[in-house]
């Protein structure tokens, strides 16, 4: 096998290899947990939630939010990018980290899905 | 106290020679098992005392991760770059100097961020705010300068930016599923560009690696003064902003540079690497920012970190830098005398072995996929004859849009 050739090969098998990474990446969701299934085992996991928004605060850097489902609550920290447009009762989900904060456990959203 | 500090500090080095070496144990990981079990050792050490473990470990870490980038092609997060100017003098026979000029960076880089202090804490506490916001142009002006200096094709080269651009944007934004997940996306993604694909270049060129000899450079002393300074400029970019690592820093400050030998790219791979340790140190001070794991697992075990301990860490860091640069430098030599005697074909397959193994624990089946693709991108651009420095728009491609964005 010639460099030419080898030089086809790894091109054509890097770029189905890179379209296969970015499908998977892009249609793969993180598991979706109810709020009291989550515990300390999970910080820093990725963890996908749904539930409706209690209450939230604003301060100048980012925004609490309690969440609620069926099954519990959690605080989830969104720092912010832009402004959001929140309003109690709102139905969201949640992609974020796990992480202890004092005793409790909050997630760190990446992304919300009003 | 002094005792289990120095106990601790030793102990950290003994880590340290053990992240460095062997490829893919990360300091992080490390400092995340320190954090995890802080519980248990509480009981038997200070929270000071850990913390100065994580510092002797990272710091040793940063002057030893050469030493298998070098020899063996296998380089650590952060020092990709190391790889290429590295097996070139490797490939010259003269693998212990390409160590000993990443030990002069990296130790002369401790030096001078020691010295520097009482000036670098202003800077980057008002310093900082006023880049910040300006962090993803300056790294699309350093991407054109690279893409536009690749002198064999710039098509060639946009193109390779742009595909290890786009894996490194599905591998970093990877959140996992039930079926497919990737832990330190970094690692397999890393080790296949810059990793395992030079090995498969030199397995299937059959490439021999000469009897190494001890030589040392032949170092002008302005060039190397020009190189630590540059590398100190770009040290603070990146010990204070997320997300950008030695082998950026590296690229961006050498960029400015019209020409650049392996030697002198080496000096300054070897002091980013290592000052960018010690100016997060002063970031965590100055503006209550960890930049990177070590540093925030330092500041979740310490709670607040004041000036006492800034210094405490200064003067602890070169205490473990001439301890490491010695390490580097006896090992570096034992490693020169192996490799002669060793067939460098069963390396490769050994240190590939090594990596497909460390990509399947450590991020798992799809890891071990990311791997396979990576190793084929770097093996694309080693064979169009471009610089391997072009798929580091693995990292610069999705920082720029996670800035912008």
């Amino acid at each position: 096998m010639n460099e030419k050739q080898m030089l086809s090969i790894s091109f054509i098998f890097s770029l189905i290899g890179i379209l296969v990474v970015l499908l998977v990446s892009f249609v793969s969701s993180p598991k979706l947990y109810s709020i009291s299934d989550l515990d300390k085992n999970d910080i820093d996991q990725v963890v996908r939630v749904r539930g409706n928004i209690e209450s939230f605060h604003e301060t100048p850097g980012l925004y609490l939010i309690n969440l609620a489902d069926d099954s519990g609550k959690i605080t989830v920290v969104v720092f912010k990018n832009d402004e959001m447009d929140l309003t109690e009762g709102m139905f969201v989900e949640v992609i974020g980290s796990v992480v202890e904060y004092g005793d409790q456990i909050e997630i760190t959203a990446k992304e919300i899905v009003l | 106290m002094f005792y289990e500090i120095l106990i601790v500090t030793l102990l950290g080095i003994f880590a340290g020679i053990f992240t460095g070496l062997i490829p893919g144990i990360h300091i992080n990981l490390v400092a995340i098992m320190v954090l995890s079990s802080s519980m248990f050792l509480l009981n038997y050490f200070s929270p000071l005392s850990l913390a100065l473990f994580i510092v002797a470990m990272s710091i040793t870490h940063t002057f030893l991760d050469s030493i298998p980038s070098i020899f063996l092609g296998a380089p650590d997060s952060g020092l990709e770059l190391s790889v290429l100017p590295g097996h070139k003098l490797l490939l010259e026979g003269r693998g212990y100097e390409a160590v000993f000029l990443t030990v002069i960076g990296s130790f002369f880089a401790v030096v001078s961020a020691l010295f520097f202090t009482p000036v670098l804490i202003p800077l980057i506490k008002y310093g900082y705010p006023l880049i910040e916001d300006y962090i993803p142009h300056i790294l699309i002006v350093f991407s054109v300068i690279l893409v536009w200096r690749e002198k064999k094709s710039r098509i060639k080269a946009l193109m390779m930016y742009l595909l290890s651009g786009l894996l490194g944007l599905a591998v970093l934004t990877f959140y996992g599923s039930d079926v497919f997940t990737l832990e330190q996306p970094l690692f397999p993604m890393l080790s296949g560009l810059f990793g395992t694909s030079i090995l498969i270049v030199s397995l299937m060129e059959k490439t021999k690696i000469p009897e190494q000899k001890i030589t040392y450079p032949k170092l002008k002393i302005e060039e190397v003064l020009s190189y630590l300074g540059l590398g100190f400029v770009a040290s603070l970019l990146t010990g204070t902003l997320p997300g950008l690592g030695a082998s950026q820093a590296a690229i961006m400050s050498s960029s400015v540079k019209k020409k650049n030998k392996p030697e002198n790219f080496l000096i300054l791979l070897g002091s980013i690497n290592t000052v960018v340790m010690v100016v997060s140190f002063i970031s965590l001070y100055s503006i209550d920012k960890a930049r990177n794991g070590s540093v925030l697992v330092i500041s979740k075990i310490l709670g607040e970190f004041n000036l006492s301990h800034l210094f405490l860490f200064l003067f602890v860091s070169l205490f473990v830098a001439g301890i490491a640069s010695f390490l580097a430098l006896k090992i570096s030599k034992t490693f020169s005398k192996v490799m002669s005697k060793v067939n460098y074909a069963k390396i490769c397959l050994s240190v590939i072995s090594l990596i497909v193994i460390m990509a399947f624990i450590i991020s798992g089946p799809f890891g071990l996929f990311v791997l396979i693709v990576s190793t084929f991108l770097g093996i694309t651009a080693s064979f169009m004859g471009i610089g391997k420095n072009h798929l580091m728009g693995c990292l610069l491609f999705p920082i720029i849009l996670f800035f912008l964005l």
